[in-house]
């Protein structure tokens, strides 16, 4: 049974001046996954979600979501959407309760249990001023409002963004409460890699603009490989493989972090004349780093002065 | 039941291998004995923080190997353990680990007759809870 | 929508409730002022501020400043309060349509100007014409101006609403908004009310729709409603036209040909009869010359006699213009001065002349109340339309003059006395079209009068002294100037042209001057035309009116009730100026491939509105991005799906070879 997704974009697009901000964006998010959006700070992620919620005009390509286009989001389809901002935004004028009133006056389903549940988790008085709050303080009551209404679905931005462990750890169970009735999607743009790889079922990277990855995390773990060349003498220098993310030289060794270690690759390293090629386990966050990070060699090579450090700690 | 279950993120091994590396370790060690109960998908999910297609997935591998199985109505119970593995699959599945113990021992200058003698020791006692376990059935 | 309207409530009503404070404080300064000018006039002072606040100035301008001021506050804090971060997404996101959203915010902000600017001025309005309390007459049409200020503010409003929103850099094009409600506001000075209001509305709506859609997309204008963006369009246009008009003005001004030696001349006359040219320049001393060119020397030291000097040289003058009202133009009361004029202050009372009633009406100091009113046919107590009539055009009433005419006859009036006694009446009933009382140094000597036919002067007695024909004749010469020449009973009697008439025939029309002597005309003469400034409008002006685009200039002159701008000559250069704008806006958009509505939409537009129009183009348009097109290497616009030369699609991003792709497929 095809289950049309959640959220698609084809194409979809915005420029900034003359600098694309989001550039072909073909997005799928299958309904009642737990969808992460990945990218360093400035890649678009922000851009696209605010596109998805139909608050800024593509420059082209469009979009749907939950069956309705991008550019004309009905109320009800609002109704149906929980938005978390980045930032935490909220009328700082008002108090806990005042803000939670407001609200609730918009939203024809509002569960009242599942609000004071989690304003009781994150410990909220309910006349303090939104403003003198601490920064987990306001992402617990902005997550509380946003999963009152009981959407389906729910697109957080940044949501873990300047929060402290505990409320961090908070907003996960959170989330994850959510997910408790299928049918119900989640897609929010991240930072926290361990966050990521605990909740996540499928990934997006997004590196200026561009979508480079689009997998399940599990995919994405399977294809981010490090294997290990070590050489009798010094490294010869590396030919351009494809899928090359890193390379590390050392005196004797070449570390290498590659996405596909597939025939092809393994033969082109073989070339290079190593005396064993293993490959090493690497962690998630490390992939994920790789993968997001400046993509290139670098050389960790003892010069003289390293050299004569080591000799003054061995004695 | 005092298995505990704990997972930690960053690790070279995915979330839902430590899972069933754990819950296989508890059952070859005793501590999980056969028809002792396992949390549910939902409650475990919901315990470690994190997605609970991970744990479903676990449980699926585990049901898989045949150490565990899911009971309507009543829970996931552990099982006795079928023979799933080929004996190449097992070694395959063992080495890296007598690699890495080999590995720590002697960089702590531990001798091969220590090395030998711990592992006779652990051995000796394991014989004793699977004869229990045999004697149970 | 209830929880909206409560929270903007909310938000603004600070700001609100001190406006009303301010507006209170303001207004009681006005009545104690009021008060305290009573007073004055009880204990017998001179009663110079004893007029009626709700006519004067202060009123006036007190509203206009402060509606303005709080209307632009509470519209600008509306949209400033959620400019912070991300709290447009936040208000937005809700199963809330934005124009639902908007008409909260407007609930909220224009209710709140309505009762904070409102309540005060309606209490003072109130006390106002509840008789007892002022004594001045009231037109309930007075109230019309104080009402079009108070509308003003809310043109204000969603200007300040429109720039708070607006994605534009301020030095751009952001405060563009501000002019345009100023130009809006100007339109409180018009002399017809009915243009005046339809300005004030249309203000509104255009700003109101080109705020909404603005609100809709948070600033930017790609995705605008359509109602809005001609709206924004036409909003920016005017505001640019301001500005640049402005720029234009103060350009000429510093740098154009303002510089060279301006000089301005006229006639006047010395006490002996001797007509001499003066001549006052920016760069050289005033020349003093007569007819034939010799300059004016002083008798004992042989020097040209200086302005001061000629000063007491000449002969009094006193000038009057002639206006006959027609009947097919009868203008409308608007300025205050119009409804009523202050006349005198007699012990206990004030009069004024009421044109409702053209006659001098008397109200007591104490009671604040009309006793009576005095016409050409002598006083009577009450008020009523159907006594006899003064006859004199709105707003040329004299103030405080010896006599007042009332169609073919003149009255003395004395007010103390309350009584009006008939002083003339001219030949067969001609009716009069404009008479001054001549009163030399505060002594009431003659009285001269203009009829279509003749130039009566009449003594303070009654007896006429001469009479001259009216000769050019009204319509063409309507200004009238008498001089009282040294030997007494001779005169000198001056006629000079209208401006409508000069700029009929396009030159100015020479003056004439009779002298008399007596009743006897001696001699007329017609005096050489002066080079001067030829009628119209100066460099300036001119250069200005190319910036105004030739929709609005097709109706100014009947706006603004001047024959100088229907200045035919000025129409090519117009119309060039705004066929010019329109290629440029073609090219604009065939370059960033706009559809084909937004071509013949700003085609039209900048038809309509010149050179503004096109600055409106440039600031409200978001110009897409160019890049070359991978297939035909022409730059092309990335606002379309397909290449516009070539027709290919735009290609993804070349793979680095780094890509993970997996189809979606759902979690079990």
């Amino acid at each position: 049974m095809s289950d049309p997704p959640v959220i698609q974009t084809r194409g979809l697009t915005r420029y900034f001046g003359a600098k694309p901000a989001v550039y072909e964006l073909d997005l799928a998010v299958p309904r009642g996954s737990v969808f992460a959006f990945l990218g360093r700070n400035g890649s678009g992620k922000t851009t696209t979600i605010r596109m998805l919620l139909g608050l800024l005009e593509p420059t082209r390509g469009s979009g749907a979501v939950l069956g309705y286009d991008l550019c004309a989001l009905p109320p009800e389809a609002r109704a149906r959407i929980g938005y978390l901002t980045e930032d935490h935004q909220l009328y700082g004028w008002m108090s806990v309760r005042q803000s939670c009133e407001f609200q609730s006056q918009f939203y024809p389903r509002w569960n009242g249990k599942v609000l004071n549940g989690i304003i009781d988790h994150f410990a909220l008085k309910p006349e303090a001023r939104v403003k003198d709050l601490s920064r987990g303080e306001r992402a617990g009551l902005c997550l509380a409002q946003t999963l009152a209404p009981g959407p389906e679905l729910l697109i957080l931005d940044d949501p873990a963004l300047g929060l402290d462990p505990v409320a961090r750890r908070s907003l996960l169970e959170s989330m994850l409460y959510l997910t408790r009735r299928s049918a119900r999607t989640i897609f929010f743009s991240s930072h926290n890699l361990a966050d990521v790889e605990r909740v996540a079922d499928y990934i997006a990277v997004l590196d200026r603009g561009v979508l480079c990855a689009c997998c399940t995390l599990e995919m994405f773990r399977n294809s981010v490989r490090q294997v290990r060349l070590r050489f009798a003498g010094a490294p010869p220098p590396l030919p351009k493989v494809p899928g090359l993310l890193q390379a590390f030289r050392y005196e004797h060794e070449l570390r290498l972090i590659l996405v596909r270690l597939n025939g092809q690759v393994e033969q082109a390293l073989r070339a290079l004349g190593p005396l064993e090629m293993e490959p090493l386990p690497l962690p998630l966050e490390d992939a994920f780093l790789s993968y997001l990070g400046e993509h290139g060699e670098r050389s960790f090579i003892l010069d003289e002065a390293d050299r004569d450090a080591g000799e003054v700690l061995k004695e | 039941m005092a298995f505990d279950i704990a997972i930690t993120t960053g690790s070279t091994t995915p979330i839902y291998k430590q899972i069933t590396d754990q819950v296989r370790l508890a059952a070859a060690t005793g501590k999980l004995g056969v028809s002792d109960q396992l949390p549910s998908i939902r409650a475990l999910a919901e315990q470690l923080v994190i997605n609970a297609n991970t744990v479903a997935r676990s449980y699926a591998d585990l049901a898989r190997e045949g150490l565990i199985e899911a009971r309507p109505g009543r829970g996931v119970f552990v099982i006795h353990k079928r023979k799933v593995f080929t004996r190449e699959e097992g070694w395959r599945r063992l080495e890296p680990l007598v690699d890495g113990l080999i590995g720590e021992a002697m960089a702590m200058d531990f001798s091969r007759e220590e090395l030998r003698q711990a592992i006779e020791k652990k051995l000796a006692r394991w014989k004793a809870v699977k004869q229990g376990d045999q004697t149970h059935e | 929508m209830k929880a909206l309207i409560q929270k903007e409530l909310r938000e603004l009503v600070k700001a609100a409730v001190l406006g009303l404070v301010i507006l209170a404080l303001l207004l009681l300064q006005d009545y104690h002022a009021y008060a305290r000018a009573m007073r004055e006039l009880a204990l017998g002072g001179a009663g110079a501020g004893a007029y009626s606040p709700l006519a004067e100035g202060g009123l006036l301008k007190e509203t206009f400043y402060f509606c303005a001021i709080l209307g632009a506050v509470l519209g600008w804090l509306q949209i400033h309060n959620e400019r912070r971060g991300d709290l447009w997404s936040f208000l937005v996101h809700r199963p809330v349509t934005r124009t639902q959203i908007f008409l909260a915010k407007i609930a909220a902000g224009a209710g709140l100007y309505v009762l904070a600017a409102g309540a005060p001025l309606a209490a003072f309005i109130l006390w106002g014409i509840i008789p007892g309390h002022i004594a001045a007459p009231f037109e309930w049409a007075m109230l019309l101006p104080i009402l079009a200020r108070f509308l003003v503010g809310l043109v204000y409003y969603f200007a300040a609403m429109l720039v708070g929103l607006r994605q534009a850099r301020w030095y751009a094009s952001r405060g563009l908004p501000l002019p345009t409600a100023i130009l809006v506001c100007a339109a409180t000075n018009l002399p017809s009310f009915p243009w005046m209001f339809t300005a004030i509305l249309a203000g509104i709506v255009v700003l109101g729709l080109a705020a909404w859609g603005s609100f809709h997309t948070n600033g930017f204008y790609q995705g605008q409603p359509g109602a809005s963006k001609p709206a924004l369009a036409l909003a920016l246009a005017v505001g640019a036209m301001v500005v640049a008009v402005a720029a234009c003005v103060l350009a000429v001004q510093f740098v154009g040909p303002g510089d060279n030696d301006s000089s301005t001349s006229y006639y006047d006359i010395r006490k002996d009869g001797t007509i001499y040219r003066v001549t006052h320049s920016r760069f050289r001393p005033a020349q003093i010359v007569d007819l034939d060119g010799n300059p004016l020397k002083d008798a004992k030291t042989g020097e040209p006699v200086t302005p001061q000097e000629w000063y007491r040289l000449r002969a009094p003058g006193f000038n009057m213009d002639v206006y006959f009202p027609e009947p097919a133009r009868a203008r409308p009361a608007h300025a205050p001065a119009l409804w009523f004029r202050c006349w005198q202050a007699t012990p206990g009372t004030l009069w004024y002349y009421w044109p409702r009633y053209a006659r001098l009406v008397a109200f007591d100091t104490s009671s604040r109340r009309p006793i009576g009113s005095l016409g050409p046919d002598g006083f009577s107590s009450g008020l009523s339309e159907r006594g006899a009539r003064f006859d004199y055009p709105p707003g040329d009433v004299p103030w405080a003059s010896p006599t007042l005419r009332a169609g073919a006859s003149v009255y003395q009036v004395q007010i103390e006395k309350r009584a009006a006694t008939l002083l003339f009446t001219t030949d067969a009933g001609d009716p009069i079209g404009a008479s001054l009382d001549i009163v030399p140094d505060y002594d009431w000597k003659y009285t001269a009068l203009a009829t279509r036919k003749f130039v009566y002067l009449v003594s303070s007695d009654g007896k006429l002294v001469w009479k001259s024909p009216y000769q050019p004749a009204y319509p063409d010469y309507d200004e009238i100037r008498i001089w009282l020449l040294d030997p007494p009973d001779q005169y000198a009697l001056w006629l000079s042209a209208s401006r409508r008439f000069e700029l009929q025939s396009g030159r100015k029309e020479p003056p004439q001057v009779t002298w008399l002597s007596g009743a006897r005309s001696i001699k007329s003469m017609q005096l050489p035309v002066l080079p001067g400034n030829p009628p119209g409008l100066d460099p300036t002006g001119k250069a200005a009116l190319l910036l105004v685009p030739p929709g609005l200039a097709a109706m100014m002159p009947y706006i603004m009730d001047d024959p100088a701008l229907t200045h035919e000559r000025l129409w090519p250069y117009m119309v060039l100026a705004a066929l010019l704008c329109v290629p440029v806006g073609w090219w604009l958009g065939r370059r960033y491939r706009f559809d084909s509505r937004s071509q013949v939409g700003w085609a039209v537009f900048l038809l309509l509105f010149g050179v503004p129009g096109l600055l409106a183009l440039l600031s409200v348009q978001e110009w897409p991005a160019r890049e070359p097109c991978p297939n035909c290497h022409r730059p092309r616009v990335v606002t379309r799906a397909r290449c516009e030369h070539c027709g290919a699609a735009f290609q993804p991003r070349a793979p680095h070879g780094i890509e993970i792709f997996e189809p979606m497929s759902a979690p079990r």
